[in-house]
């Protein structure tokens, strides 16, 4: 009987589970975001820079879903890197306070911010999609490896813009943008030094590229169009990046005095 | 002053240095007990926003303690606050149902429960008829009674009001006004910071003098604006106060006589009363002498500054 109890109290109800996360604070404000975004008009900037690169990498050829993807990464990573600005930079001023004073955790804030960022890939992936299907730009364009390429391709573009928002101003400090600056300027280094420097130097620098390593796993995942073990673990690792980055934020944005206006 | 431990705001000896070293409040400690309406004022500058941002937990001391509705962690009380900003930050494209609607949902009220409190908060504030208009269409004064309306949702124990009349019309000022006074009937706590000294004379009930962060003067309205401690007594009308003072002896008592009327000081009342009697002088009336809480703002924050002169008669 005891049993039966346990099992009916721990049974979980997929609509109350769907509601209570459709009603978490972090959910409610990424709602409130994406709708101040879409009315201001912002959002559209972004489906106007998709135009953009549509018509410059995509319309005057004719190319494989290798291309398009290999292309698209790169292309959809800017927007996000430009969304995502764009979207902090109008949701964060004095009135960051109003919505702030309803919250009794910073953390909702910047996971909604987060949320909605990651949230509006998907229709600038879309969009892309749309206008290279419906002006017949990519050769023999197959239903599985459309979708791998897919899942290879948002969930870097998603953490694009989750990096983004964690180092836009008020969750990091003007320090911690450097810092990250930094590091990429080792990276780029790593890769095509710009001066004379000794291999076994260069070796060793190549440590700083290790966690590009499931970024480029999903980058290959989605223009080889197939998914194998390192694809899988790539996914997994970009998943716990921005899991990890949520609370970077949110812990950042708890300690942060904020002088809003 | 010791903070209370019954106080919904306690703050104790609260620094706060910035770090460009600016010194925005220097050991202030002050209690807001439940049901208090609070005035806190002050020039731009003095402090008062740099205290509503402590106590909203936006930034944190630099030393001392702050306790609101008894949390160290300010954002956990942030439920049981009504917090107005400064400004009307709202979401122009919105309509003003919508927006509460979003404000509510941040609170926690969804469904039937969101929708009954946003009509309440409406018709609370006079903005039912105009709700589902976008906010573009609104004057700055609907905009802050919206504002005002997103800090009730939540039924809030302390409302927190920033410059709530700053910048409005008359009429809007007079509406938001009977807002705060019909809050205050219900017995909130409120915490107004303003800079309209007659606004907070009318508001409030216990007041603040915030002066480049420190808290220079603070206590109960009627008790700050009677604090001058000395009595008016105007004579019978053929009396010269000067020439009384003069005859009785008790110029020293006085402050102020002009005609038929004296200032004296409170502390010499009987002696001057006796000596009055003893004469046979009749008086009209004996009051103590209040002042304005703006005399009271002037004389905390400008000790030097001249009171302007009366346009009746001359001082003796």
């Amino acid at each position: 009987m005891q049993e039966i109890e346990r099992t009916a109290n721990t049974s979980i109800n997929p609509v109350a589970a769907l509601r209570a996360i459709w009603q978490m604070p972090g959910v409610t404000v990424a709602r409130l975001m994406l709708e101040s975004y879409f009315r201001s008009g912002w959002m559209w900037v972004e489906f106007v820079l998709v135009l953009v690169f549509f018509a410059a990498l995509f319309f005057p050829f004719m190319e494989n879903v290798s291309y398009f993807y290999g292309t698209s990464n790169w292309d959809l990573s800017a927007i996000a890197v430009l969304g995502g600005a764009i979207m902090v930079r109008h949701s964060t001023g004095a009135r960051t306070y109003v919505l702030l004073a309803r919250l009794s955790s910073r953390a909702a804030y910047s996971r909604g911010l987060m949320l909605a960022a990651a949230v509006l890939r998907v229709p600038i992936f879309l969009f892309m999609l749309l206008l290279v299907l419906l002006t017949h730009r990519l050769i023999n364009p197959t239903v599985d490896t459309m979708l791998i390429g897919a899942i290879g391709l948002l969930p870097g573009t998603m953490l694009v813009s989750v990096l983004t928002v964690t180092l836009s101003p008020p969750v990091a400090t003007r320090l911690m943008r450097i810092l990250f600056l930094c590091w990429v300027a080792l990276v780029l280094f790593s890769i095509s030094p710009i001066f004379a420097v000794p291999a076994t130097f260069t070796d060793i620098l190549g440590i700083v590229r290790v966690p590009l390593w499931p970024i480029a796993a999903c980058y290959n995942v989605s223009i080889a169009g197939t998914i194998g073990l390192p694809g899988v673990l790539g996914f997994l690792l970009e998943g716990v990046y921005v899991v990890g980055l949520a609370l970077i934020a949110g812990y950042w944005l708890e300690r942060r005095e904020l002088l809003l206006y | 002053m010791k903070a209370d431990s019954t106080a919904l705001v306690t703050c104790e000896g609260l620094t706060k240095i910035y770090r460009t070293g600016i010194v925005a409040l220097n050991d202030l400690t002050l209690a807001i007990e439940p049901g208090m309406s609070f005035g806190l004022m002050g020039e731009n500058g003095a402090g008062k926003s740099t205290l509503v941002r402590l106590l909203m937990g936006f930034i944190f001391p630099t030393r001392g303690q702050l306790h609101v509705l008894g949390e160290t962690e300010v954002r956990r009380a942030h439920a049981r606050i009504g917090y107005l900003h400064e400004r009307p930050y709202v979401e122009l494209r919105f309509t003003a149902r919508r927006y509460l609607t979003y404000m509510a949902q941040l609170s926690g009220f969804w469904g039937a429960v969101n929708r009954q409190r946003v009509q309440s908060v409406l018709e609370q504030v006079d903005l039912s008829a105009a709700a589902d208009e976008r906010l573009t269409t609104y004057s700055k004064g609907m905009l802050q009674r919206l504002s005002i309306a997103q800090t009730l949702l939540t039924d809030p124990v302390l409302l927190i009001l920033d410059e709530p009349t700053n910048g409005l019309d008359p009429y809007s000022q007079w509406k938001v006004r009977q807002i705060i006074a019909e809050l205050r009937r219900q017995g909130k706590t409120i915490l107004i910071c303003s800079h309209y000294l007659a606004e907070v004379e009318m508001l409030c009930d216990t007041v603040g003098i915030l002066h480049h962060g420190q808290l220079v003067e603070h206590g109960a309205m009627s008790d700050l604006v009677h604090s001058q401690n000395a009595v008016e007594i105007v004579l019978a009308e053929e009396h010269i106060a000067s020439d009384v003072a003069t005859r009785l002896e008790i110029a020293q008592h006085v402050i102020e006589a002009q005609n038929n009327l004296m200032h004296i000081h409170a502390a010499s009342q009987d002696s001057v009363l006796a000596a009055l009697v003893a004469a046979s002088i009749s008086i009209r009336s004996l009051n103590p002498v209040s002042q304005t809480l703006e005399e009271v703002y002037i004389h905390t924050t400008r000790p030097g500054a001249e009171r302007p002169e009366s346009p009746v008669g001359t001082r003796s």
